[in-house]
């Protein structure tokens, strides 16, 4: 323990006061009434039924939760407050109307079985959807081994939306509590599925109490979300393809006749941590601004630690700095924005990753976007850019720094006759040839040997030289990310 | 036989001497306890819900710092239990894995709290807030509730490594066993916890 530790009291926090604060904080034991709630819980006629996030049922047996707030408000003070682990902006100046829009964001609303029928076909562009949700109770859940996001499993948060009204969720008084039942939907429907670090339940009418029947009525809403999520290729063999034609919200448009614009989402990472950007989200819009066209709507957005970025953008991100750092992650509908330099296909949303502390453009992807993680970049064994340049497999992750990451010994080589240009030489011993990918806008040029341009056309590497670090691999392809400069 | 229901660890150390379906201060005692519950036998899993409501209760406490919260853990962590015991291989290791079952209710009401947007305040907490309203300082606070404001700044999974080494004890190697993941995670982890704790600890006592 050093001084550093030492606090205004001038006791340290060493082993052994934190031991004693541990045991103050939970020298308590259970309310009397737990247990014989717990054992009520556990005798109900759903016990050892397996169940899934298609159709349930279980009883549920609550303690009073209101005890200690009914204690709080004896002494008169407000015992309840707004969490701060989710804003919502102002609802947008649309005028509630009261009809469900024909358009949110600049996007044509279809129905679900419109959107259904067009998802085979589709990418993962944003599209908006109207159809009546069925707020689901959050199960409990035992001990999972971790899985990709947008497999299904107990714990998995979804929204069921329906084209037409149905009630799923029924309650009703039984001795000892009160049984709550879902039923599976009619069709059409499909399941939403939420962003990563988001609570989609958040975004509906006030869920204080769960048990409340009232809470589960369905909802008349418009939500825009997108397909084909690049997190499916995550999913085990035999789920790819739910995965792939899984619906992940990004915004909950139009609830109730309400319009509701733009959702934001801060704290909400995956184990609970309270994040705090530096950047409100008017300052987010104003660093994008010159970036993206007038046409351009942001949709949504999510604070989110770099470290925790793949859970939204997939591991095909390669990104590079420290973990900590906090990112905006912004969908964003309309054309492809004028920066960063990528190759930018045709489509019609994409998202893009801003740095909070210096407020930069990181990454981007979408509107058709093909990132050379994929594995899908076309070689070009002759320049097929301007320039004499070739084009390079690259990530859409921007060059911010060199960074150290994981230890090489290796000389970059590249030939224009090879099909991914350029390729490090392994010393290390192991696999001697390791692909490599580039931020995104490098290319290179060979004059007459190998040289790598930045997305500036500025040189930054050569031909031969060495490599000490990289900013990561794919473990699967053993391709490695590289940022210059080395080190 | 004068077993201490109140330490978890020492329970079942000397339960395991048991043999047979003992009864032991009105509990059923033994390893043939987990086995009975595994195959259905009601009387044999209340009784394991009873010796060990307290320690799920307060590692629910260190977790999650409110006592409503940390109640409803505890239920949801045995209701958990009662449905998923027929697939523990090893019944000698039911307590590390009820404590993981633990570990992971507390995560789902984390996240149920968040999308209840309210939070109901611990009285402490409300105290404090009045004092400092009022512009009285406090410098005997309590240590338990400087740590309980404290953990708020961490994530689930720092709390919860911290929960189990400082509150229950537990060393790396059981860190390990109960959460499921590698040595070097776990050491790494608990290292992190440990520094952002103290900022946070040091940020709290200093206000």
């Amino acid at each position: 323990m050093n001084e550093r530790s030492r606090n205004s009291t001038g006791r340290p926090w060493d082993d052994e006061r934190l031991a004693g604060a541990y045991r103050a904080l939970a020298a308590r034991s259970a309310p009397a009434d737990l247990i014989e709630a717990t054992l009520a819980a556990r005798s109900a006629p759903a016990d050892r039924k397996g169940r899934g996030p298609r159709g349930f049922a279980w009883l549920t047996w609550r303690r009073p939760r209101a005890v200690l707030a009914s204690g709080a408000v004896g002494l008169g003070v407000a015992a309840i407050l707004v969490a701060s682990l989710i804003l919502r902006p102002t609802p947008s100046a649309s005028p509630a109307t009261g009809a469900v829009p024909t358009s949110v964001e600049g996007l044509m609303v279809i129905t679900v079985s419109q959107a259904l029928a067009a998802e085979p076909n589709g990418g993962d562009g944003l599209v908006a959807i109207e159809g009546w949700i069925n707020p689901m109770p959050l199960p409990g859940c035992p001990v999972e081994t971790p899985h990709p996001a947008l497999e299904e499993s107990c714990s998995t948060r979804q929204l069921v939306l329906t084209e037409t009204r149905q009630e799923l969720v029924v309650f009703a008084s039984v001795v000892g509590g009160t049984s709550m039942t879902a039923s599976p939907p009619t069709a059409p429907y499909l399941y939403a599925r939420e962003l990563a670090g988001a609570n989609v339940d958040a975004l509906l009418p006030d869920m204080a109490d769960p048990t409340t029947a009232a809470n589960y009525l369905a909802l008349q809403a418009v939500i825009v979300g997108h397909f084909h999520d690049a997190r499916a290729g995550e999913c085990s063999a035999d789920q790819r393809a739910a995965c792939d034609a899984a619906f992940v919200v990004d915004q909950l448009a139009w609830l109730e006749g309400k319009s509701l614009g733009l959702d934001l989402w801060i704290g909400g990472d995956s184990s609970g941590a309270v994040l705090k950007p530096r950047l409100t989200a008017d300052g987010v819009v104003a660093a994008l601004q010159s970036s993206l066209g007038p046409a351009d709507s942001v949709v949504s957005m999510a604070v989110v630690t770099l470290g925790d970025i793949t859970t939204i953008t997939g591991k095909g991100l390669q990104a590079s700095g420290n973990g900590a750092d906090l990112l905006w992650f912004v969908r964003v509908a309309g054309p492809a924005p004028s920066f960063p330099p990528m190759a930018w296909g045709a489509g019609n949303s994409g998202w893009v990753v801003l740095d909070d502390a210096s407020g930069r453009i990181r990454g981007a992807g979408g509107w058709g976007f093909v990132s050379g993680a994929t594995g899908s970049f076309p070689p070009s064994p002759r320049p097929s850019l301007s320039g004499g340049l070739f084009p390079l497999p690259t990530t859409n992750w921007l060059a911010g720094r060199g960074c150290a990451g994981v230890g090489l010994d290796a000389v970059l080589h590249g030939s224009p006759t090879d099909s991914r240009v350029t390729w490090l030489e392994n010393k290390l011993g192991g696999q001697s040839r390791m692909d490599v990918l580039w931020p995104a806008g490098y290319r290179a040029r060979f004059n007459p040997s190998l040289e790598i341009l930045n997305e500036s056309g500025n040189v930054v590497a050569r031909e031969g030289d060495a490599v000490a670090g990289a900013c990561g691999n794919d473990p699967d392809t053993g391709t490695v990310y590289l940022e210059p400069p080395f080190k | 036989l004068n077993l201490r229901r109140s330490s978890g660890i020492e329970w079942v150390r000397r339960s395991k001497r048991l043999a047979g379906r003992e009864m032991v201060n009105g509990v059923l005692a033994g390893r043939s306890l987990v086995d009975l519950a595994r195959s259905g036998d009601v009387p044999a899993f209340e009784s394991l819900v009873r010796s060990r409501m307290d320690a799920m209760y307060r590692l629910g406490l260190a977790i999650l710092g409110d006592e409503a919260d940390a109640a409803d853990a505890a239920q949801m962590t045995f209701v958990a239990a009662w449905r998923e015991l027929p697939r523990l291989r090893d019944p000698d290791r039911f307590d590390a894995w009820l404590q993981r079952v633990a570990v992971n209710s507390c995560r789902m009401v984390l996240r149920a709290r968040g999308r209840r947007r309210i939070r109901e305040i611990p009285m402490a907490e409300i105290d404090l807030a009045q004092k400092r309203a009022l512009g009285v300082a406090d410098p005997g606070r309590a240590d338990g509730e400087i740590l309980r404001t404290a953990i708020r700044h961490l994530s689930l999974d720092q709390r919860a490594i911290l929960a189990l080494h400082h509150l229950d004890d537990r060393s790396v190697t059981e860190v390990v066993e109960i959460l499921a993941i590698p040595v070097g995670t776990a050491k790494s982890r608990l290292f992190k916890a440990r520094a952002d704790l103290e900022m946070a600890l040091r940020e709290e006592e200093g206000r």
